[in-house]
């Protein structure tokens, strides 16, 4: 079947990928909405150590929300109608966007990020959960806006398919979403108001130790552990993955602090300049950069340019623990 | 103004040195923010000349997407782990050609994977493929296991029944083609 569908699409590079994607499709069915924005709404900061759940025979480490969470949170607060589709046959999957494509509605797909050949090879790596939107089609070429890509690129059929249907942990089996309708008017106030607090809940109210500020405290706990019982080497080992972790999967700790800075900032001024608010973004920078901080030491201890003192790395994540404290503590009362 | 970091802890309280303690820094007011300027601009290889976005400050603080071509701190975290599997593949591939594992070995690890990962995306169990790992029981599996692998790793039968060395030859070959 030779098929040739574009719909006029205005590109957005992004920091994040599933942020990204809501926020151009958003945007493109008339509710303009940042990404920092959309960020926010969807109550996305959080924090989590998973040892449960091994990446490469190491924790899982998460600086938000896992995947799907901010299309579903989204969907939530401002009550939008989004139909997801997932496929067991793969032909079918493929058949399914062609026919949406031709509906002329944006597509949102799930896909794994190995099989991306549009991908920086050192980037490739088996992560399911990468979100991308699909606005075209001529002949076997798939025109992909991805959000984290500074223009938008071409992919053959075949390999749109093995990314969409790649197996493993988080499969995606094919996910894809397109908006049905956008509500005409939404009282930002009100959402940004239950956003925050929802995010505030998640950041504070956990009852284990994994989750959200104790979290953090947890994560420096472990490597002060770990590097007693293991040594140099393996806790090397350990940090440049916590790093990676940090730094790359899906923009990062650090980044993704930033990103809630500017929803914080971006929120103050749609609630006619609130000062808590204000300050709120101005104590998020500095969390983030604190982060960084954290990053930045570990990377110079695994290269061996200073002694490996696991101890200093502990303070500074607990600093960071004391700091988002604060910060919820602070946002609780708004 | 002293906060203690380390809560009471539950189980480990003798084990671990306490945390020494910190004042935390009051880190309300204007401080220093991620400014623009501060936006890496370090053009890590892994990014193979793209770019990510990160938030940061203008002149007026106000926040917008920029632009950075990449963080040596985060270009580090990704090598090693792009160097793990390109080592572990490495040390796979003198085993294969010293006839003591089966080529599945090296390509599981070329392909970027462990043994939970493949485990995970073949549907085989783990103790099964560390069987295919043996090179009299590689040499006799049957096309239907070959192709759950050649999905999975997402190459054709044929390359990977292939002797290693030819593939190498062949993918080498290729490259220079390009």
């Amino acid at each position: 079947m030779e098929t040739s569908v574009k719909i006029e699409l205005q590109h957005q590079h992004a920091a994040h990928c599933e942020s990204g994607v809501m926020s151009t499709m958003l945007t493109h069915y008339g509710l303009p909405l940042s990404e920092p924005m959309v960020f926010g709404l969807s109550a996305s900061i959080a924090f989590a150590y998973l040892p449960i759940i091994k990446i490469g025979g190491m924790p899982l480490i998460a600086y938000r929300m896992p995947p799907r969470h901010i299309i579903k949170g989204l969907q939530k607060q401002l009550k939008l109608k989004i139909s997801f589709q997932t496929f067991r046959e793969p032909l079918k999957g493929m058949q399914a966007l062609d026919r949406t494509l031709a509906a002329q509605k944006l597509v949102g797909l799930q896909t794994s990020v190995y099989w991306l050949p549009y991908f920086p090879p050192d980037m490739r790596f088996h992560f399911n959960a990468h979100n991308l939107l699909v606005y075209g089609k001529q002949n076997n070429l798939y025109l992909v806006s991805d959000p984290v890509f500074e223009a938008p690129v071409i992919v053959e059929d075949k390999d749109l398919q093995k990314a969409r249907f790649a197996k493993g942990a988080l499969a995606a089996k094919g996910m894809m979403y397109h908006l049905d309708d956008v509500p005409s008017q939404i009282d930002l106030q009100i959402v940004i108001k239950k956003a925050i607090k929802a995010n505030a809940r998640t950041m504070t109210g956990a009852p284990l130790p994994y989750f959200g500020i104790n979290g953090i405290r947890h994560l420096g706990k472990k490597i002060r552990r770990l590097h007693q019982k293991h040594g140099d080497k393996f806790i090397h080992k350990f940090l440049s993955h916590v790093v990676r972790m940090q730094e790359e999967i899906g923009t990062g700790g650090a980044g993704f602090r930033f990103i809630y800075a500017s929803f914080l900032q971006e929120a103050s001024e749609q609630l006619n300049g609130s000062a808590l608010l204000v300050d709120a973004s101005h104590l998020m920078t500095n969390i983030g950069d604190k982060w960084r901080e954290f990053a930045m030491l570990s990377v110079k201890m695994c290269k061996g340019r200073t002694t490996m003192d696991s101890n200093a790395l502990a303070v500074i994540l607990n600093e960071c623990a004391d700091m988002e404290k604060k910060l919820w503590d602070m946002l609780k009362r708004f | 103004m002293e906060i203690v970091c380390v809560k009471s802890n539950y189980f480990l309280r003798s084990y671990i040195p306490r945390c020494p303690v910190r004042p935390l820094a009051d880190c309300g007011g204007a401080v220093d923010f991620m400014k623009k300027k501060q936006v890496p601009q370090d053009s890590s290889t892994t990014y193979a000349g793209h770019r990510k976005i990160i938030y940061a400050t203008d002149e007026n603080d106000k926040y917008n997407g920029e632009e950075s071509s990449g963080w040596n701190v985060e270009e580090f975290a990704t090598l090693s782990a792009v160097n793990e599997f390109k080592n572990k593949a490495e040390d796979a591939r003198q085993r294969v050609l010293a006839n003591q594992v089966s080529a599945l070995e090296y390509h599981m690890y070329a392909q970027r994977m462990d043994l939970p990962t493949l485990s995970q995306i073949s549907g085989f169990f783990q103790w099964q493929i560390k069987r295919h790992f043996r090179p009299a029981v590689f040499n006799k599996l049957k096309p239907k296991i070959l192709e759950k692998y050649s999905d999975a790793l997402g190459m054709s039968p044929v390359e990977i029944k292939m002797p290693l060395s030819k593939f190498i030859e062949n993918l080498n070959g290729n490259i220079s083609e390009d």
